[in-house]
């Protein structure tokens, strides 16, 4: 890389990075636990940071939409690698479990190499939970509203890089305000769940790491039993705000400046009420034999749809009653996911619905062959590039898909099995049929299966540039 | 009145006429009347050649003493620049052609802040004429009074009608009185018909009722077409933005033929529903192509007349059973009887009858007040709606017992939410609101309707 400012760049991140291991730090003294392995990483995480940071600028060099990439990836990486420290230095995990798990927490995958999470210390517990926190909303999305940058670091390549979906779209004109309100809308909602859980008498730290869970859409539980052994309070709101971290927050954003109307006529949100109320419509009717009562089957319907939709991951029961129906209806949906702009992973509701609008124009010319269509998306004109942009999107992730899911079946795992690890990882969901966690798969599965999920968290094409990037030297 | 007309083209000529044929003052504003002689020479009418914008040029078309200003230039924002001036300088009223769709989004706030007593935009106009002829297929024209609750169409008596050698009152046994046909056009000759009226093969019969009513009679006549569903325009012009709009909040399909690439988008932007066809409209293979062989109507909106008269011609020969034609400013009698061209519409002239309905309005209010005028069949006969007052001399007397003038007979009688047809017997009522039908010019208040 020729471009000193994007060393730079990561040199902040690291620092900022540094900043978060602070917390789980406190939890260990709290618990009385062994604080050591979260040092350790905070210093290297530090000094890196530091180190990088005082690299001079030759020249006037600016960030553009090759450097936000690769600082990007390079920063998702280098923090995957230090954050799972805390796993190995703890003896909890070989390096490429650790690795695994906290590449889980920050996609917000949730899935994971533990079978047992429940003897894992509470620190241990709370960092993978709180990696789902900081990945949710974008490890550089949070350094950018934490850390004070100079005028050429705020770059919108940087965000549009991390920010899931076709577009990125600021609320407000400064990107620092638009940051701060996300989080403001991000903060709020974990913390009347947060509150709601407290009152549904989960104990705090519980509460919190769930909270931490649902607001990633990530899905690292305190228990083996994820949610099923609360109370059905508790279900119903961990539903409720699975189902809310899925809405694009700019709709929240609408909603907070009082102009409901338009929030309220997102052509995304439509769909995405459609397609959930659709969904468990479905599984209802094909669950209710094997659960018999109709109020249980809608309560397994309804978090399960949900928490898969978003890509959370949280259960309530065994999955794998499903019949196929309800399996297929799932697995679609893992690969959907929710609305752009939220904290879910997945191909994307807007995605769906620009390829849609795409197909049907097509269909459209072969019957009038001269006819013109502009397509329009939440009543915009979507530019002709996105468009193409999200079509070539589409084609990488089947294929990305189609890859992962062959070098995963020499673990020799049968069919299902392992289209759905590659589903549920490269989706950032974390739930899957046949599979309570992932210890079992081979170290290259594992490998692959990470960088699957990091794929699927930056939406392929930060990863694929960098790669192209550094193959042309 | 006096009224100061600014911006001397198709519109702007037009209404100098009209207004000139209804006894008003009438000066015209143009940087430049070379090639507009006619209008200055054949009319009674002042001119001042001159920048409108220029409050010199505006003084001196007297403009303090003036009750109306009308500005009619080509560009919007001048004719609401000159409209501002207008008022400050003294004209007690302004209008102002506001074409641009996006200022007429925002009109409301254009004309409190400019103080402007009514903008006027030619193409939408002639978007709802169109529009609501459409709804009623097998009329040549369609326009509603009294704010919608009464329409008047008008068709043609052709050779399988049922009406055709009936007189009126044979007719109004027949079908009761929920309808009159108010007016009959023979040769370019109006007839504003009595009982022993006959109705002869090829004349154009104006009918007013409520919408059910006129379904009816025109199911009498055996003359009802199917619902309008699928509909052809050629040409992307603003006109047809309006209408396509309109027609797909009515359930219809819409096809816009248009040559210009850019265009198409634009308009496939605004109007995601509609089919944009990239093609040039003289292609007759994509005519087919488009289905035009099974469209149910055919409206061509292209600025070019001469392009339109031939695309409907065409339309014509395929079969459309209903078609209607821009035309701006072709005004040779007889070329579009000739063409088969039964309905056309002319933008500026929809604008004009706007504009004189308003300057009547003004002129009476007071006395019993003139609420509305439309003008048919080239100006040769109109409709105006009047509001009754104390002053009338006909107030509580049975219509048998006036003494009408000729070829003047009423409509409608609202009366509250009632809608009369009213039959020698009925009486007119203080408050009550009348369309009255006469030859054009006759009828300047409500007192001239009796000798």
């Amino acid at each position: 890389m020729k471009n000193n400012i994007v060393y730079k760049y990561i040199g902040k991140v690291l620092i900022g990075f540094a900043i978060l291991f602070i917390f789980p730090i406190i939890v260990s003294v709290i618990y009385h636990e062994d604080f050591i392995p979260f040092v350790i990483p905070q210093i290297i995480s530090l000094f890196l940071g530091l180190g990088l940071n005082s690299i001079e600028l030759k020249e006037e060099e600016k960030i553009f939409a090759r450097e936000g990439f690769s600082i990007v990836t390079i920063s998702w990486i280098l923090i995957s690698l230090i954050g799972a420290l805390p796993l190995w230095l703890n003896h909890d995990a070989s390096f490429v479990d650790s690795l695994f798990e906290i590449v889980s927490g920050f996609t917000t995958t949730g899935a994971t190499i533990f079978k047992d999470v429940e003897i894992l210390n509470k620190s241990i517990l709370f960092w993978r939970s709180f990696s789902h926190f900081i990945g949710g909303m974008g490890v550089l999305a949070f350094v950018m509203t934490v850390i004070p940058l100079s005028k050429n670091d705020k770059s919108m390549h940087v965000l549009k890089a991390e920010m899931p979906g076709p577009t990125v779209a600021k609320l407000v004109p400064s990107m620092k305000k638009s940051l701060i309100y996300l989080y403001g809308i991000y903060i709020g909602l974990s913390f009347t769940e947060f509150i709601l859980l407290l009152i549904g008498r989960l104990p705090v730290f519980d509460s919190l790491l769930i909270t931490f869970g649902t607001a990633g859409t990530g899905g690292f539980s305190v228990l083996n039993s994820s949610i099923a052994s609360y109370s059905l309070f508790a279900k119903y709101v961990v539903a409720l705000f699975m189902f809310l971290f899925g809405v694009n927050f700019n709709i929240y954003f609408l909603m907070l400046i009082g102009d409901l109307k338009t929030a309220l006529k997102s052509e995304e949100l439509k769909v995405y009420g459609a397609l959930f109320i659709g969904a468990v419509t479905i599984v209802v009717l094909n669950t209710i034999s094997i659960f018999g009562n109709l109020f249980t089957t809608f309560t397994e319907a309804i978090f399960h749809v949900s928490s898969i939709m978003t890509s959370t991951g949280y259960s309530i029961g065994d999955i794998n009653i499903y019949p196929t129906t309800s399996r297929v209806v799932m697995m679609s949906l893992m690969l959907v996911s929710a609305c752009a702009g939220s904290t879910c992973g997945g191909f994307k509701i807007s995605r769906l619905i620009l390829c849609y609008k795409s197909i049907r124009r097509e269909i459209r010319r072969l019957v009038h062959p001269n006819s013109v269509q502009v397509i329009t998306f939440e009543g915009k004109k979507v530019s002709e590039e996105t468009l193409k942009n999200t079509n070539i999107f589409l084609l990488l992730y089947a294929l990305l898909i189609i890859l992962i899911a062959f070098i995963v079946s020499f673990d020799g795992f049968d069919f299902e099995t392992t289209t759905n690890a590659v589903f549920t990882t490269f989706a950032n969901v974390g739930l899957c049929f046949n599979i309570s966690n992932f210890a079992d798969f081979s170290i290259i599965s594992k490998l692959v299966l990470s960088l699957g999920m990091l794929f699927g968290r930056l939406e392929v094409f930060p990863l694929i540039s960098l790669i192209t990037d550094l193959k042309k030297k | 009145m006096k009224i100061v007309i600014v911006g001397i083209g198709k519109l702007g000529e037009h209404l100098a006429r009209l207004l000139v044929k209804e006894n008003n003052d009438v000066t015209l504003i143009d940087k430049n009347f070379e090639g507009k002689e006619a209008i200055i020479n054949n009319e009674d009418v002042n001119y001042v050649e001159g920048n409108a914008l220029d409050s010199l040029t505006l003084t001196e078309a007297g403009i303090a003493e003036s009750d109306l200003l009308i500005s009619v230039m080509k560009d919007d924002a001048q004719n609401l620049m000159c409209s501002l001036l207008g008022k400050n300088l003294g004209a007690k009223h302004t209008i102002a052609r506001v074409r641009n769709p996006e200022y007429t989004n925002s009109i409301n706030i254009i004309k409190d802040t400019l103080g402007l007593s009514m903008a006027i935009n030619p193409e939408l106009l002639a978007a709802s004429q169109i529009a609501q002829t459409l709804s009623i297929p097998s009329a040549l024209d369609a326009t509603s009074f009294l704010k919608g609750k009464v329409d008047v169409v008008s068709l043609k008596v052709k050779e399988d009608s049922k009406l055709k050698n009936t007189t009126i009152s044979h007719l109004a046994k027949k079908i009761g009185d929920s309808v009159i046909i108010c007016a009959i056009e023979r040769e370019s000759e109006v007839i504003i018909p009595s009982g022993n009226t006959k109705i002869e093969i090829g004349d154009i019969i104006h009918v007013t009722g409520t919408r059910k009513d006129i379904n009816n009679f025109l199911k009498y006549t055996g003359s009802i077409a199917d619902k309008t569903k699928r509909v052809i325009i050629a040409g992307g012009s603003r006109t047809s933005i309006y209408l396509t709009r309109m027609l797909l909040d009515m359930g219809m399909s819409v096809t816009i033929i248009e040559n210009d690439e850019e265009r198409c988008k634009e308009i496939s932007e605004k109007i995601p529903k509609a089919l944009l066809i990239k093609a040039d409209v003289s292609d007759q293979n994509v005519l087919y192509e488009e289905g035009i062989k099974y469209c149910d109507a055919f409206v061509s909106l292209t600025n070019i007349d001469e392009e339109n008269i031939v695309y409907s011609m065409f339309a014509s020969i395929v079969g459309v059973p209903k078609i209607i034609t821009k035309i701006n400013h072709i005004e040779l009698d007889g070329v579009m009887q000739k063409a088969s061209i039964d309905t056309s519409i002319a933008p500026h002239k929809i604008a004009a009858n706007h504009v004189v309905q308003y300057v009547r309005a003004m002129e009476h209010s007071g006395a019993s007040s003139c609420e509305a005028v439309y003008s048919f069949g080239d100006d040769i006969f109109e409709m105006i709606e009047f509001k009754v007052k104390e002053d009338f001399k006909g107030i509580n007397k049975r219509l048998m017992d006036l003494n009408f003038r000729e070829n003047v007979i009423i409509g409608a009688i609202q009366r509250g939410k009632n809608i009369i047809y009213p039959s020698g017997k009925d009486e007119i009522k203080l408050n009550d609101t009348i369309v009255i039908v006469s030859k054009s010019n006759l009828i300047r208040e409500l007192n001239d309707v009796v000798r």
